[in-house]
């Protein structure tokens, strides 16, 4: 994920500096010799340095993650296990327990502390941007789904009343949802309103009558503007006659 | 809980030598964690909004559990 070069006297010592500037395993560095250096005559006119390209792999990420993720668990006085997967440049991280409402949060406001938190560390190791996602419990999870089907149910009811319906605010990832459950229906459309945090999704059901104003109002600009245009045009093809 | 701020912080900061927590009482009797960092430092903890310190904020809420006593968190220049 991260290419470096080291340069050093030797590629034995360039490793050792490599292993010593991550604070990691060998076999957690892709190491590529890129020159090999040599003394020189008695070892000082004309020696060349090694230089070696050092990448970091994933398990480098997963260890050093766990550890971070650990230190700070440690101090959580309940029984907890974790684990670590990365599927590209995405890091998934998912905290199980017993008792694990409290990291939580309420609207799970731990969870996104926990991943904005990893997310900042992971990238301080990466040069490449890093995603993390965090998810305790299968709380995401789970809220996704109660987002979707919820969604459906308004979604129905705006149908049902042949008008708009307001949902209750919620967050931006969460009306993402609501808008993508919204779309696969054919006369409805969506759109957010109101200020964060209390930015809310409204499901409307779209006639075909509000698609005509739509279009009228455009039309109306585009007449204005071409007329501007116009104006603008005609001293220059004055010159072009001269 | 001093450990676990700090352990926090150093993970987010690129210079972890520089970074100083120290625990104080304000004259409410409330708990105040002072955090002092290099410069650049600074911006990093209290992130984009303040999204960051109040991360901060809200895990170790989470993790010192209800009984804990409360505290401020104070980034200091």
């Amino acid at each position: 994920m991260k290419l470096n070069t080291i340069k050093a006297p030797s590629v034995e010592e360039a490793v050792r500096t490599a292993i010593s500037k991550y604070n990691a395993y060998e076999d957690e560095l892709n190491i590529k010799v890129v020159e090999k250096g040599s003394k020189g005559f008695l070892g000082f006119f004309g020696g060349k340095e090694a230089v070696i390209e050092v990448q970091l792999l994933p398990s480098y990420f997963e260890r050093k993650i766990g550890e971070y993720l650990e230190g700070i668990l440690k101090h959580f006085d309940k029984d907890i296990i974790y684990d670590i997967a990365i599927e590209r440049k995405t890091i998934f991280v998912n905290i199980k327990g017993i008792e694990v409402s409290r990291l939580i949060g309420r609207h799970g406001k731990t969870v996104s502390a926990f991943q904005h938190i990893i997310g900042i560390y992971a990238n301080r190791l990466s040069d490449v941007k890093l995603n993390v996602s965090v998810d305790v419990g299968n709380y995401k999870e789970e809220r996704r789904q109660n987002v979707e089907s919820l969604a459906h149910k308004m979604a129905k009811l705006a149908i049902q009343k042949r008008s708009k319906v307001e949902l209750e605010p919620m967050f931006a990832k969460e009306r993402r949802i609501v808008h993508e459950v919204v779309s696969k229906y054919k006369n409805l459309r969506s759109y957010s309103v109101g200020l964060e945090p209390y930015r809310k999704v409204v499901i409307e059901f779209d006639s075909r009558r509000t698609n005509t104003y739509k279009n009228h109002g455009r039309r109306w600009t585009n007449g204005k503007q071409s007329k501007q245009n116009s104006h603008r045009k005609s001293p220059r093809s004055n010159t072009s006659k001269i | 809980m001093k450990e676990l701020l700090e352990h926090i912080l150093k993970g987010i900061v690129k210079d972890p030598d520089s970074l100083l927590v120290t625990e104080n009482v304000d004259e409410n009797g409330n708990k105040v964690f002072e955090i002092r960092a290099s410069e650049e430092d600074i911006g990093q903890i209290i992130g984009k909004d303040g999204r960051t310190i109040k991360s901060i904020n809200v895990l170790l809420n989470a993790i010192a559990g209800p009984d804990r006593s409360s505290f401020t968190l104070k980034v200091i220049r």
